[in-house]
């Protein structure tokens, strides 16, 4: 009798599992009892974490070979660097015997003339981002030391020895079982090749008696790989069909379900309450929801990965997408964050002009978003699509480019009147050296003037802050596009 | 006594063969200022500064910035020339202009083994000012080899101090620049920048090097 119950029980035990496991093939149940191969493999948040890890990525890469003598090589992933990159830092975060301690600036830069990368991103990010970023979920002895990173340092030498700063703090990090031979041998790759766009670059501290870290390349030692290129709108002469596939996936409805309005000045409004597109004549494209449950605390992970979801559930991403801002802010209680996000054109950043902001709905970047950690509330876009492959110079790999010296020379006159006012002194009084000494930053990057919907010219520019104003230089032409007083 | 005589004569050749020998390094030196040494022979009144490269700079690269600082209108013009078992051989020469920013950077192609450039500040058609500075290139391993051997020059001059006690050639010398202040002193000494007559030591040793 005991045995028939007990074979009973046994029978009514497998039965009740064969049917569990069946609706994982054939039926699907509405409930989840057990987690679905799928979730244990966790698939979804490592695509989730690909895509988080493009877009904190570092701005440019700072290669020293030895005393003056470095080359900056531009693109979130270039020759791998980042991913070689992350496979050491990830070992780095998880290894708790490493030497940790805090050094001065004065030391960080000596080690900055040894064999060296220098992982340099726009923006400071949380380090516990970055980790987490790298499937680091428990905080380490790094994150208890430095709260942001902005530059990381890897020693190319024999020992793993890595440097985090957030541009004031030093964190010298060491431990000898970390091997970087892989990150090693690209950067004796590029060593070795003689390629156009490999410059060499000096450090301004030697070249014009500059204060701060920055670096150039020699007059006429630049050949010309900033072609400009002719864009267009990203949105603006979009066909009917791409559209509607546009804005359907925005409001996730049928095209039939969402009210549209034709505005006088020109722009078209979609509606399905409480969401709103609306889009300027002019190719910028404004998204607005509303925030369901009040949210009180800002958690920065979950808000960075809605934004990167919504962006990619939208399939708004372009080539190159990159963080470049962070930025608290509050609405009706609710706390979030703006994130500014920009892309690239031939591995370069794009800037937008700064003069048309107004007209622009105010986006500092081609991306903005604002998140409240599971909520987007804002979403704006300017971006551009590559419009014909035609260049204004047919010969600009030929060229020369102008570098940093030459733009100064030529604008020396400009550029001393502005910093006379900046400091309060006549023009006479002012010191030429004393302006090169104040150079902050050096950059590249592609130039938006934001003027055209189509056939706009994107010339390669100059970035460059001196004093307390940022200039914009035609790489080509050596013009300032654009300047703005960072005061 | 036999055995002292030959130990002495030892001695002093090696003094003999290392006392005009000067290093610096490129990759692994801590910091670019310590090094500051500069062959110059100043005609007038700081008509130019060479801020880089600094004297006996060795590098793997065979490009190097030469850096400096000049009056406007002057006119900077530079030779290069690959020294090898005495004989110099040029490599090229520039002539640079010093516009309004008072400044002038030019990226130098070098040759692998020793190099000597010599900066000339020129007004009115009239050398004003002029500077040698020499750029040794080896390749890594050999670099690595320098500043070993560096090493043990410094124990050798210490022990040179040590023997001849505070002789008129150490005299002048800065404690804390070493070597490359000796090819200075030695420089300035002879009134003569010519590498042949005093540089000849630091010859044979790259020579070896890059054989």
């Amino acid at each position: 009798m005991t045995n028939d119950r007990l074979k009973t029980a046994v029978l009514v035990t497998l039965f009740a599992l064969s049917v569990l496991l069946a609706q994982r093939l054939l039926v699907d149940i509405p409930f989840n009892i057990m987690p679905s191969f799928g979730q244990l493999n966790d698939t979804p948040k490592q695509e989730y974490d690909y895509f988080l890890s493009d877009i904190i990525s570092p701005e440019r890469f700072l290669v020293t070979y030895g005393i003056n003598n470095h080359r900056i090589l531009y693109g979130n992933n270039t020759h791998n660097l980042w991913t070689d990159s992350k496979v050491v830092l990830k070992k780095i975060f998880n290894k708790e015997n490493s030497d940790i301690e805090l050094i001065e600036k004065k030391e960080y830069i000596q080690y900055k003339n040894k064999r060296s990368i220098v992982l340099q991103f726009k923006e400071q990010i949380p380090s516990q981002v970055i980790s987490k970023m790298l499937g680091i979920y428990t905080p380490s002895s790094i994150h208890n030391q430095i709260g942001y990173v902005e530059d990381i340092y890897i020693r190319l030498g024999s020992k793993g020895l890595f440097i985090f700063t957030d541009g004031e703090k030093y964190l010298k990090v060491e431990n000898p079982e970390i091997s970087i031979e892989s990150i090693a041998k690209t950067i004796k790759d590029i060593e070795n090749n003689s390629e156009e766009e490999y410059v060499t670059y000096y450090p301004g501290r030697t070249m014009f008696g500059a204060q701060e870290d920055v670096y150039a390349p020699a007059p006429n030692s630049m050949v010309n790989t900033l072609p400009d290129v002719y864009a267009k709108s990203g949105v603006i002469g979009k066909k009917d069909k791409e559209m509607e596939s546009m804005i359907e996936n925005f409001f996730d409805k049928d095209i039939d379900y969402i009210r549209k309005v034709v505005e006088n000045n020109g722009s078209v409004i979609y509606m399905y309450d409480p969401q709103g597109l609306v889009i300027s004549p002019n190719g910028v494209l404004e998204y607005f929801n509303e925030i369901e449950e009040p949210v009180l605390e800002r958690d920065l992970y979950e808000s960075l990965t809605t934004a990167v979801d919504f962006i990619k559930e939208n399939n708004r991403w372009p080539t190159g997408a990159y963080l470049t801002d962070i930025e608290k802010i509050e609405s009706k209680g609710n706390k979030g964050y703006r994130f500014n996000i920009t892309y690239r054109v031939n591995n370069k950043p794009v800037v937008l002009n700064k003069n048309s902001m107004e007209n622009l709905k105010g986006l500092k970047a081609p991306i903005e978003i604002e998140v409240y950690n599971e909520y987007v509330k804002n979403y704006k876009e300017y971006l551009r699509d590559e419009d014909i492959g035609i260049y204004r110079s047919s010969i600009y790999k030929t060229q020369k480019a102008k570098v940093p010296e030459d733009v100064i020379r030529e604008n020396i006159d400009l550029i001393k009147y502005i910093y006379a006012k900046e400091t309060g002194v006549t023009e006479k009084e002012v010191e030429i050296l004393e302006i090169l000494s104040s150079i902050k930053k050096i950059s590249l990057a592609y130039y938006d003037p934001c003027e055209r919907t189509k056939g706009q010219i994107m010339p390669g520019v100059w970035i460059i802050k001196i004093g307390e104003t940022e200039y914009i230089f035609d790489i080509q032409t050596g013009d300032v596009v654009n300047k703005e007083n960072l005061m | 006594m036999l055995r002292r005589a030959l130990t002495g004569t030892l001695v002093l050749f090696i003094i003999a063969g290392t006392g005009s020998v000067g290093y610096t390094i490129d990759n692994d030196t801590e910091g670019t200022d310590k090094n500051s040494t500069k062959i110059e022979i100043k005609n007038q009144e700081s008509s130019m500064e060479v801020v880089f490269p600094e004297d006996d700079f060795i590098t793997s690269q065979e490009t190097v910035l030469l850096s400096g600082r000049a009056e406007k209108g002057t006119t900077i013009m530079v030779e290069v020339y690959s020294v090898k078992e005495l004989e110099e051989t040029e490599i090229e020469t520039h002539t640079l202009e010093v516009e309004e920013l008072g400044i002038f950077n030019k990226s130098i192609n070098l040759k692998k083994g020793t190099n000597k450039i010599v900066i000339k500040a020129k007004k009115e058609d009239t050398v004003v000012h002029s500077v040698t500075k020499k750029v040794i290139v080896a390749d890594e391993e050999k670099a690595k080899e320098y500043l070993n051997k560096s090493e043990d020059i410094n124990i050798l001059n210490k022990l040179k101090k040590q023997i001849s006690g505070d002789n008129s050639e150490s005299k002048d010398i800065d404690e804390e620049n070493n070597e490359s202040k000796i090819i200075k002193e030695d420089n300035i000494l002879n009134e003569n920048i010519k590498e042949d007559n005093t540089e000849s030591g630091e010859i044979k040793e790259s020579d070896k090097l890059t054989e």
